[in-house]
């Protein structure tokens, strides 16, 4: 069994407080440029959160001349060390997706908070959720 | 193992750096040439510290010092507290142009030394080599430390305008006293002697680099991260609805 984030853009109204809090959490600071999740308003009048996918594979620790982002293998999320970080900015080419950016000269990106992600518990809408898996579902 | 550090015990494997047993235990070494992401260089030689064992004493830097035994360090002894005054003020004579350098000499006491002159007035370069370190480590090697002796200082070889250099601005991020000059001017960006095409986002026009740092990071389809975001939102949303 183990614990994965769910997003249900359906269900988001486009309040914001995950990105707040990401921020908060990450850096004391509410600056949604600071957060690891940000959400987009589609044209169609929906909104869509997004952070970090965790790919199998991530291009961006390949990347990594200094060895910076490492994966956590007891959350499975990809972490970023900020004094090991040269900020070239390979990272933020290398990812496909756009889940890493850069901002107030620092690299930013989702590392699950340790295992317990804040978007998550702070989601009124229930559109980032945080669910246990059983291994028969998978 | 376990090894005291200012009185305080702390622990630590064999073969790690004193610095960054240091560190992880919250205890504060002022340093200007160690990164913690690029091999110590012992270079700087600001993170002295007095290392206590058994009836040895020495000062050393603690950046390169590998702990091997139970040892008994002290960061803030009389002798440390000299030592790296006479290296700031050194420092501070061969780069009177750095603010970092000046404000450590203030907090850290340094002495005013009379009769040295600065070497170059104005300079705020104090050889570390962190920036050819950063460079090296990205794979490009396009500056080095040049002559040797008191004419050494850094650049591209030659002095001609390097190839390899992609304009990441890596090199001058590291640097402690930000003595590399980047120029972003009129779609140009200007480091090291050579120029760089920009490239901004076809999207919304953010700035996303040099030309050339594109093709070595593997981007072909100049998007900024929040407009690769925005892609990868719709994509998300098509999948939804097709489900």
């Amino acid at each position: 069994m183990y614990r994965k984030i769910v997003i249900r853009p359906e269900s988001c109204i486009g309040c914001r407080s995950c990105a707040l809090v990401c921020s908060y959490g990450h850096f004391k600071a509410i600056s949604p440029k600071l957060a690891s999740v940000k959400v987009y308003s589609m044209d169609d009048f929906t909104e869509m959160p997004l952070m970090c996918m965790r790919c199998d594979d991530p291009e961006c620790v390949k990347v990594c001349p200094t060895g910076a982002l490492a994966r956590n293998e007891k959350t499975g999320a990809v972490e970023i060390d900020h004094d090991k970080c040269i900020h070239c900015g390979k990272c933020v080419a290398a990812c496909k997706l756009g889940n890493i950016h850069k901002a107030f000269g620092l690299t930013i990106k989702c590392d699950l908070c340790g295992g317990f992600p804040k978007c998550a518990a702070v989601c009124p809408a229930g559109a980032i959720d945080f669910i246990e898996v059983k291994e028969e579902e998978e | 193992m376990i090894i005291t550090i200012d009185g305080k015990a702390c622990e630590c494997e064999k073969g790690e750096f004193l610095l960054q047993v240091a560190k992880r235990n919250g205890i504060d070494i002022p340093t200007l040439c160690h990164h913690d992401g690029l091999p110590g260089q012992a270079a700087c030689r600001v993170c002295l510290v007095e290392v206590k064992d058994g009836s040895r004493n020495q000062v050393t830097a603690s950046c390169v010092f590998p702990v091997d035994h139970e040892i008994e360090v002290s960061t803030n002894s009389r002798k440390v507290k000299e030592e790296r005054g006479m290296v700031l003020a050194l420092l501070r004579m061969r780069a009177p142009g750095s603010e970092v350098i000046a404000n450590m000499c203030e907090a850290y006491g340094a002495p005013k030394i009379g009769r040295l002159k600065p070497v170059v007035d104005g300079d705020k370069c104090i050889l570390c080599g962190l920036c050819k370190r950063a460079c090296a480590s990205l794979g490009n090697g396009a500056i080095e430390t040049l002559m040797r002796g008191t004419q050494k200082y850094v650049g591209t070889p030659y002095d001609q305008p390097s190839g390899d250099c992609i304009g990441c601005g890596s090199c001058a991020e590291v640097c402690p006293t930000g003595a590399i000059e980047m120029k972003d001017e009129k779609g140009v960006r200007t480091i090291w002697g050579s120029e760089f095409r920009l490239v901004y986002c076809r999207e919304c026009g953010k700035l996303i680099g040099t030309e050339e740092y594109m093709k070595a990071a593997g981007n072909t389809d100049d998007l900024c991260d929040e407009c690769k975001g925005r892609q990868t939102a719709g994509m998300v949303k098509d999948f939804l609805k097709q489900r």
